[in-house]
């Protein structure tokens, strides 16, 4: 295989590879060509995502799981360190971002008077998919998430529930290898929750990996394969979620 | 390029739904340039609306010189407002970052967010053009409008390269409506929007000429009252498709930058 810069030479890929991963945000007020460093968010991280696996990432507020997964969505630059997703460096743009699909609990991030169907054939058309092929597939993953019944209504008059689906469904529209998942869950009544699990676990049994970041272990546990915690930026656990101590606070484990 | 025309007509389609809802909105613009057109009007017929030496070159009418002037600024002006208003809202209300992990490249997201104000400009430049001659029977009968429609559709190629800039700027320092002000007024003030340039004291004139918006409107009064000297019309072309060309790349090339600065320092939300 040919190789560049952005393509990782060795071997199959696993959907995510993270080497030294690091992420420092500069010290506010600095000029924009003299930032002095500021707050550490993520310290050098590893590590491997096999494809097809489901991680949890826990850890509370401020422990930089969403700063790891912004930076796998290419929205935060890394200070230090590489990571590769299904092979392409970050650094590749639009190629690796094919390869994306991010789900955040943001509800904030849609059009408000668009319908939840012209949403998402406005970020289909940002995907690369038009005319019959994405409509096709906008009513599949419409259906997908269970919002085919409500696909004509404005985006405004949906519930949290019902937009944590459409994000969800915005993030499969291109049939990404990976998905980001910041939160999904976040603020819904326990039968919306437990639909958008379903749901997701019916993604990585389909083939995708999810990259999950959640404040709820059980949930870890009965969905995902695989969870990390992270603290203060630096990860302080890495167990199958099979195993027991998998969800239990390290930190509190070891004191 | 049929990927780049899907991508614009995606966010039109977008920007005309949402509009939909603000319909009066609409009304109120159309009130807006009535009431600029009799302003104009009024002020033309004080300041004496007679063949003007100063105004030889372009017409010799001082009312039909505004209503071109202030068409083609509102044209400019709506444009980089909307620059300013489409990146600030995406911004705000938190659509930049899911704009930004798809696959299109900034700069058309960037052209995109501009399309329907670009476009808004443009009706409200025909909207003056007509009230002009509908009301105050100014003579549009000599006009050349392949010359216009070339002059408008470069300007506008222009203007959305200025957008990239702008884009940028706000990116990186976050408020833009100082730039935008800015740009406006130096455009208003230096290419001939209100007045001839002629009039502008000498290093004044030369910045002046130093822009191609200013050959652009030049161009546009001497396509619309047929005046001026032969050629004009085609240097106005040749200049604007010129740095357009030129600028557009560094344009893109900067809005990068900008994102790459947002990127670094966690801030391409805007907060």
């Amino acid at each position: 295989m040919e190789s560049d810069g952005n393509i990782k030479p060795d071997g199959p890929p696993p959907a995510v590879e993270i080497q030294g991963l690091g992420k420092t945000f500069p010290a506010p007020g600095g000029l924009p060509w003299a930032a002095r460093p500021g707050k550490i968010a993520l310290q050098p991280l590893d590590l491997t995502i096999p494809a097809g696996q489901a991680l949890a990432i826990l850890g509370p507020n401020g422990a930089g799981k969403s700063t790891l997964l912004r930076i796998l969505a290419t929205l935060l630059q890394p200070t230090r360190g590489q990571a590769w997703v299904t092979g392409l460096a970050l650094a590749a743009g639009a190629p690796v971002r094919r390869q994306i699909g991010w789900a955040t609990g943001d509800d904030r991030a849609f059009y408000w008077p668009l319908s939840g169907a012209a949403n998402l054939e406005f970020f289909a058309a940002l995907q690369g998919l038009h005319g019959a092929a994405a409509q096709a597939r906008i009513a599949q993953v419409l259906d997908a998430v269970g919002l085919a019944a409500v696909a004509g209504t404005a985006y405004r008059a949906y519930s949290s529930g019902m937009r944590q689906r459409l994000a969800i469904a915005r993030a499969l529209l291109h049939q990404p290898a990976v998905l980001l998942l910041d939160e999904p869950t976040r603020s819904l009544d326990p039968e919306a929750a437990e639909g958008v699990r379903r749901l997701l676990r019916a993604c990585c049994e389909s083939g995708q990996t999810l990259i999950w970041v959640t404040h709820n272990p059980a949930e870890a546990a009965a969905y995902c394969e695989r969870v990390i915690w992270l603290r203060a930026g630096r990860l302080v656990a890495d167990r199958p979620a099979a195993d027991p101590a998998a969800i239990a606070i390290p930190w509190q484990a070891e004191a | 390029m049929i990927g780049i025309g899907r991508a614009l007509l995606a966010f039109l389609r977008r920007d005309l739904r949402t509009n939909r809802s603000y319909r009066f909105a609409f009304v109120l613009q159309l009130a807006g340039i009535a009431t600029s057109l009799w302003m104009y009007f009024f002020l033309s017929r004080t300041m004496g609306n007679g063949p003007s030496p100063a105004l030889a070159a372009y017409g010799g009418d001082l009312f039909g010189f505004i209503i071109v002037g202030t068409a083609f600024w509102g044209l400019l002006s709506t444009a980089l407002t909307g620059t300013l208003n489409a990146v600030r809202s995406e911004q705000r209300g938190g659509t930049m970052e899911a704009l930004l992990v798809t696959t299109t490249p900034a700069w058309l997201l960037v052209l995109g967010g501009i399309g329907l104000p670009l476009l808004i400009g443009l009706g409200q430049l025909v909207l003056y053009l007509a009230g002009a001659a509908l009301v105050f029977h100014v003579d549009w009968g000599r006009a050349d409008w392949g010359a216009v429609a070339l002059l408008l559709g470069l300007a506008l190629a222009h203007t959305a390269t200025l957008g990239l800039l702008v884009a940028a700027l706000i990116i990186v320092i976050k408020r833009g409506d100082g730039v935008v002000a800015l740009l406006t007024g130096a455009i208003a003030l230096l290419t001939g929007i209100f007045y001839p340039i002629e009039v502008l004291p000498l290093p004044l004139q030369w910045l002046a000429r130093g822009l191609p918006l200013t050959y652009a409107l030049r161009g546009l009064r001497q396509a619309l009252f047929h005046a001026g000297a032969p050629g004009e019309i085609g240097s106005a072309l040749l200049i604007l498709a010129g740095t357009t060309v030129l600028l557009g790349p560094p344009a893109a090339w900067l809005l990068q930058r900008a994102l790459a600065h947002a990127r670094r320092d966690g801030h391409l939300a805007g907060f």
